[in-house]
C-alpha cells in the first residue's frame, strides 16, 4: 500500500461500501486474502479506482504535495549541512580550524537528535498526542487542505499516528541528507583547501583523555581502516591554545600533519551521522508501513466494508417489498345498523353448533324459539342447503363469535334469506359460558356483514 | 443441490398467520391485522444467504370455503396416490373463479411443491368446521406440520392436538409475538424434520441465523458504544466578536449543545432498529432529558481559530524546532533539548504577539476573536445515563416480534442497567467510562473494548431466552 492508496481508499468506501452485495461476491472471489485484510483491501481498490484525465488517481493527486515537501525540505537540510560544514570549517591560514565545533555539528547534535527520533519513536508505538492540534497529522492536513481546493479531497483525513510517522521519516530522510551534506561539505573543503585541524578547550581534558575519547568514537572502524583512526602522536601535536593569539611555531611546522585528522572526522560523519540515520531511517520506514496498515484499517467504514466482504449476505423479508399485501377493513369501517335482540324467535339455527346445545346456548343470550336446527361443520355443503331450507319466519343465527366470518357462511345466510323473513346474527362468547360475544368480535362480524350484499340480515 | 424448500403458511382467516410470517421472516411490513380476511394473495419471504435462497415462506390468505371445496374434490372417486392431481386439476380449473379466489391462492404454492404449516389459534375450541380444510390439506398429501398459536389468554391446546393429531405427524407451539431467538430456531428445526429432502437447507438457515444473530449483536454494541463515546466528547463553539458573550448566546449555544446530543441518541436508536428490521415502529418514549448544571461551557479567546493555549504552544514548538535544529521541524513531539530555551522564547513571543494580533484589524474585522464552547460533558452520571437508555432500547428491540402493530411504549427505568449488568460489568465500564472521557486514542482503544463488553452482555441476554 502506498500513502496514495490510504487516500483514494478513503473515497471508495464511501462510494462503495453500501453495496454490500457487490463486496460479498468480491470477498467470495478473493476469499483466501480473508486473513490479509490490507492485501484484499488492495486488491479491491485496484478493482475501483477511477484514474482521472492525467493518469493519476485523486489519492496520487493529493498525496503528491507530501513528496514534494519530502523532496524540498530534504535538499534544504542538504545544502544546510553543506554550509554549516563551509562555515566550521572556515580556514583563512591564520588560525587553524578547531575540530571540535566540526564534530558537535556533525556528530554530536544529530546525535542527540536521533535520541530524540528514537524517543519519537517510541512515543508514536505507544499513545498518541491528546492535543491533537499539535500532531503533524494536523497540520500535514492543514497544509493539503490548503493546497487542495477539491470537494472529494478536502474530507480526507489523516490518522494521527500515520501522521506523526511520516513525520519521523521525513525527519530521517532529511537527517541523512543533512549528514551527506556536510561530509560533502567537508570533501570539498579538503580538496580544494589546506585546512589545519586542532582541537581546543578550555576544558581539562589532556591529550591522553582525548585520545580515549578520539578512540571510543573510532571504535567501529579502527580494525579495519586505521588510517582513519588519529594516532596519539597527533593528537598531542594537535592541542591548540590561543594564548595571545601567537600560533606555536611548532604546529606551524607541522601544518602538514594537522590535515591528517580529516579521515577521522570523514569516517566519524559517514558512519555516526550518516550510517546511524539511515539504520533509524529503516526502522522509520518499517515504522511508517505498520502505521499505514493500521491507519488503512481505521478508515471510517472500512471494517464494515471488510465485514461485508467476509461475511455471509443474509436476506430475509418480503420478496416483493412493495406489493401491497394486505387490504385492510378496518378503513371501511362505518356506523352498521345493529339488530335489537328479541326474547323469541321462529327459530334458531346453530351454526358449526352441536343441535343438543343449541337451547342453552339461546338461554345464554337471553332468547329462545320453538324450533332448532343445527348445521354441523362437518357436514357437507348439499346437506347444509338442504337444512336451512327448513327455515321460516324470523330466524336467529348463533354462530361463534371467536371465529372469523367466512364466505361459506356468507352463502349460507344467502341460501337461509330466501326462506326466511328476517335473520339475526348473534356471535356468541367462549364456552362454557357463551352468552354474547365481545364487543371486540361483535364489531367484527358487523363490518363483516357490511360488506356482503345480504338482504333482511343484520348483527347485534 | 435440492430445491430450496418452500412452506405455506395457511390456515382460517385470522388464526396469525401473517403474525407467524412477520416474526420468522423479520418482516414488519407484513399485514397483520384483526380483520379477517387481510392477507388477499399470497406472498413470498425467501431467506437468502449470499444469494442463495435457503427456504421460502410463503403467507397466504385464510380458506372461505373449505367445504365447497372439498365437495368438488371428492364429487369423483378418487384413489390416495391421484388426489394431489385433483387438488392440481381443481386450481387450474377454478383459476380465474372469483368465488375460489381465496382457495386458489393458498392452494397454489402447495401444489407447486411447498410444504404445508397449519396454523390454528390454540385459545379458541376446537371445531368440526376445521375438518373441510385440514382434509383438503391431507388430498394434496405434501409434507406438513401444525403449529398452534396461542392468540388470547384461555387455552384449548389439548383439545387440539387430539384434533391435530389425526391430520398432522408433526405439532407445535409457536407464539409470533414473542420474537424468542430458541423458539425461532426451534421451528427451523421442526421443519427440518418435515421432508428430509429439506433437512440440509434448514440445517443451513439455523447456522445462518445463529450468526446473524450474533452480528446483530455486535453491530448493537458497536453502535452503543460508539455512541457514548462520541456523546462524551462532543463539542459546540460559536465565534463570537465581543468581549463578553450575553447569555442569550450561552443559552442558545446551549440548547444546540442539548439538541445534539439528543440527535446523536435519536440516530443511534433508529440506527439499531434498522439492525434488527424494525423499520416502521411507532414508539412514544421521553426524549434525553439534560440538567442545565450537568453542562459545561467556557469561553476563550482565539487568533486564526487557535486558542492562546494552543498559539503559546505552536509558537514553543517554532522556538523549539529553531534552537534544536532540523530534526525537530516536523516532529513536535520532542520540544527537549536545546530546543526549551527557544521553546520558552517562542511560547513568550507569542503570547504577547496574541495581544497585540487580536487587535489587529484588517477590513474592519479583528484578527482575534472570542470562542464559547459547550461541552465535553462533565456529569460523572451522563455516560450512565445513556448507556442506560441505549441498553434498553437495544433490549426492547432486539426482543420486539416484527409482528406486534401497536404503539411501542419505551420508558426506560433509570435503574436498567444496575438490574442488568452485573457489578463487575458495571466496574469495567466505568472504568472505560473515564478512559473514553478522554477523547484521544486510548479512548479509541477504550470504545473498542467497552462495545466488546457490552457484546458478551447482550449475547448473555439474547442468545438464551
Ligand atoms: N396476542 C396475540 N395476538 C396474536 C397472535 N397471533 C396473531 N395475533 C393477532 O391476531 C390478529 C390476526 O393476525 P394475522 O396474522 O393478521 O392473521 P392471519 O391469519 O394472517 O389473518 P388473515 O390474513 O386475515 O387470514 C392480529 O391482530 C394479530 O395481532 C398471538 O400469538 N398473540
Ligand atoms: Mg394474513
Amino acid at each position: 500500500m502506498k500513502l496514495s492508496d490510504y487516500f483514494d481508499l478513503q473515497t471508495l468506501v464511501k462510494r462503495h461500501g453500501n453495496d454490500k452485495a457487490a463486496l460479498r461476491t468480491f470477498g467470495l472471489a478473493h476469499a483466501s486474502l480473508f486473513a490479509q485484510p490490507p492485501k484484499l483491501l488492495h486488491v479491491w481498490m485496484r478493482e475501483h479506482i477511477r484514474k482521472e484525465n492525467d493518469g493519476t488517481t485523486p489519492g496520487e493527486h493529493y498525496a503528491r504535495p507530501i513528496a514534494d515537501i519530502a523532496f524540498w525540505s530534504n535538499l534544504v537540510a542538504c545544502i544546510f549541512g553543506l554550509t554549516a560544514a563551509f562555515a566550521l570549517l572556515h580556514y583563512n591560514g591564520k588560525e587553524p580550524v578547531n575540530l571540535l565545533y566540526y564534530l558537535f555539528a556533525a556528530v554530536a547534535l544529530p546525535l542527540l537528535t536521533m535520541i530524540g527520533s528514537v524517543a519519537a519513536m517510541v512515543r508514536a508505538m505507544r499513545t498518541h498526542s491528546a492535543m491533537v492540534r499539535f500532531s503533524p497529522a494536523y497540520w500535514l492536513q492543514r497544509i493539503l487542505g490548503f493546497l487542495h481546493k477539491e470537494k472529494e479531497t478536502r474530507s480526507y483525513r489523516i490518522d494521527p499516528l500515520l501522521g506523526d510517522w511520516i513525520a519521523i521519516r521525513r525527519a530521517q530522510s532529511m537527517g541523512v541528507c543533512y549528514g551527506i551534506g556536510i561530509l560533502a561539505g567537508l570533501l570539498v573543503t579538503i580538496t580544494l583547501h589546506d585546512v589545519a585541524f586542532v582541537w581546543s578547550t578550555t576544558l581539562a581534558i589532556t591529550p591522553d583523555a582525548f585520545e580515549r575519547f578520539v578512540k571510543a568514537v573510532a571504535f567501529p572502524w579502527r580494525d579495519w581502516m586505521p588510517q582513519a583512526v588519529p594516532s596519539a602522536e597527533l593528537i598531542a601535536q594537535s592541542r591548540y591554545f590561543r594564548l595571545g593569539g601567537e600560533i606555536d611555531p611548532e604546529m606551524v611546522a607541522k601544518a602538514q600533519r594537522l590535515g591528517e585528522w580529516w579521515p577521522f572526522l570523514a569516517m566519524a560523519t559517514a558512519v555516526y551521522t550518516i550510517g546511524l540515520r539511515m539504520l533509524l531511517w529503516a526502522v522509520a520506514y518499517v515504522g511508517y508501513a505498520h502505521a499505514l496498515r493500521k491507519a488503512v484499517l481505521r478508515i471510517e467504514g472500512v471494517e464494515a466494508l471488510l465485514e461485508a466482504m467476509r461475511e455471509p449476505t443474509v436476506r430475509t423479508g418480503a420478496e416483493h417489498p412493495n406489493r401491497s399485501v394486505g387490504d385492510s377493513l378496518s378503513h371501511r369501517e362505518a356506523e352498521a345498523t345493529r339488530a335489537v335482540l328479541k326474547g323469541a324467535y321462529d327459530i334458531v339455527v346453530g351454526w358449526a353448533c352441536e343441535k343438543e346445545k343449541l337451547p342453552a346456548v339461546a338461554e345464554s343470550v337471553g332468547t329462545s324459539a320453538s324450533r332448532y336446527i343445527a348445521i354441523e361443520g362437518s357436514e357437507t355443503y348439499e346437506e347444509k342447503r338442504a337444512e336451512l331450507q327448513k327455515i321460516s319466519g324470523e330466524a336467529l343465527f348463533l354462530v361463534k363469535g371467536w371465529e372469523p366470518p367466512i364466505s361459506e357462511f356468507a352463502d349460507m345466510l344467502e341460501v337461509a334469506s330466501e326462506y326466511a323473513e328476517a335473520i339475526t346474527v348473534v356471535p356468541v362468547g367462549l364456552p362454557p359460558d357463551y352468552g354474547i360475544a365481545d364487543e371486540r368480535w361483535l364489531s367484527v362480524w358487523r363490518r363483516w356483514l357490511q360488506m356482503q350484499p345480504i338482504e333482511k340480515t343484520e348483527v347485534i | 443441490m435440492n430445491k430450496a424448500p418452500a412452506f405455506a403458511v395457511v390456515g382460517h382467516p385470522n388464526k396469525g398467520k401473517s403474525a407467524i410470517v412477520s416474526a420468522l421472516a423479520m418482516d414488519d411490513t407484513v399485514a397483520v391485522s384483526d380483520v379477517p380476511g387481510t392477507t388477499k394473495r399470497h406472498s413470498a419471504y425467501p431467506f437468502e444467504v449470499d444469494g442463495t435462497r435457503l427456504y421460502t415462506l410463503i403467507d397466504t390468505p385464510g380458506f372461505q370455503r373449505p367445504a365447497e371445496v372439498l365437495e368438488i374434490l371428492r364429487k369423483e372417486p378418487c384413489p390416495a396416490d391421484k388426489r394431489f392431481e385433483a387438488v392440481r386439476a381443481f386450481v387450474r380449473r377454478y383459476k380465474d373463479n372469483p368465488r375460489f379466489a381465496d382457495e386458489i391462492e393458498l392452494l397454489t404454492p402447495i401444489v407447486e411443491g411447498a410444504g404445508i404449516v397449519y396454523v390454528v389459534d390454540g385459545s379458541k375450541p376446537y371445531g368440526s368446521e376445521y375438518e373441510a380444510e385440514m382434509e383438503i390439506l391431507r388430498w394434496t398429501g405434501q409434507p406438513s406440520m401444525a403449529l398452534i398459536n396461542r392468540i388470547d389468554e384461555s387455552d384449548f391446546t389439548d383439545a387440539w392436538r387430539r384434533a391435530l393429531s389425526g391430520y398432522f405427524h408433526i405439532i407445535r407451539t409457536f407464539d409470533p409475538m414473542q420474537a424468542h431467538y430458541t423458539q425461532h430456531l426451534a421451528l427451523l428445526e421442526s421443519m427440518a424434520q418435515m421432508d428430509e429432502r429439506w433437512t440440509a437447507s434448514l440445517k443451513r438457515s439455523v447456522e445462518s441465523f445463529t450468526a446473524y444473530r450474533k452480528r446483530q449483536i455486535k453491530h448493537s454494541a458497536e453502535t452503543i458504544a460508539r455512541t457514548v463515546s462520541e456523546a462524551l466528547c462532543h463539542t459546540e463553539s460559536v465565534t463570537i466578536a465581543a468581549d463578553v458573550p450575553d447569555e442569550s448566546q450561552k443559552t442558545m449555544l446551549m440548547e444546540r449543545y442539548k439538541e445534539s446530543l439528543r440527535n446523536m441518541e435519536a440516530h443511534a436508536k433508529t440506527k439499531i432498529e434498522k439492525i434488527w428490521h424494525h423499520s416502521r415502529i411507532q414508539k412514544s418514549e421521553d426524549t434525553l432529558s439534560l440538567q442545565n448544571d450537568d453542562l459545561f461551557s467556557e469561553k476563550s479567546a482565539e487568533l486564526f481559530g487557535l486558542t492562546r493555549k494552543e498559539i503559546v504552544t505552536a509558537g514553543a514548538v517554532t522556538g523549539g524546532i529553531g534552537g534544536a535544529g532540523i530534526d525537530l521541524l516536523f516532529l513536535g513531539h520532542t520540544m527537549f533539548l536545546g530546543g526549551i530555551v527557544g521553546a520558552i522564547g517562542g511560547g513568550t513571543a507569542a503570547y504577547f504577539a496574541f495581544e497585540k494580533l487580536s487587535d489587529i484589524e484588517i477590513l474592519g474585522r479583528k484578527l482575534g476573536s472570542y470562542t464559547m464552547r459547550a461541552g465535553p460533558m462533565k456529569s460523572r452520571n451522563f455516560p450512565y445515563v445513556l448507556l442506560n437508555r441505549l441498553l434498553y432500547h437495544t433490549m426492547r428491540i432486539a426482543t420486539l416480534s416484527h409482528a406486534k402493530r401497536e404503539t411501542l411504549h419505551l420508558q426506560p427505568d433509570t435503574r436498567f442497567v444496575e438490574r442488568y449488568l452485573e457489578e463487575s460489568d458495571r466496574k469495567h465500564l466505568e472504568t472505560l467510562h473515564r478512559k473514553m472521557r478522554k477523547c484521544d486514542e486510548e479512548a479509541q482503544k477504550a470504545r473498542l473494548s467497552y462495545a466488546e463488553h457490552l457484546k458478551r452482555v447482550l449475547e448473555r441476554k439474547l442468545l438464551s431466552q
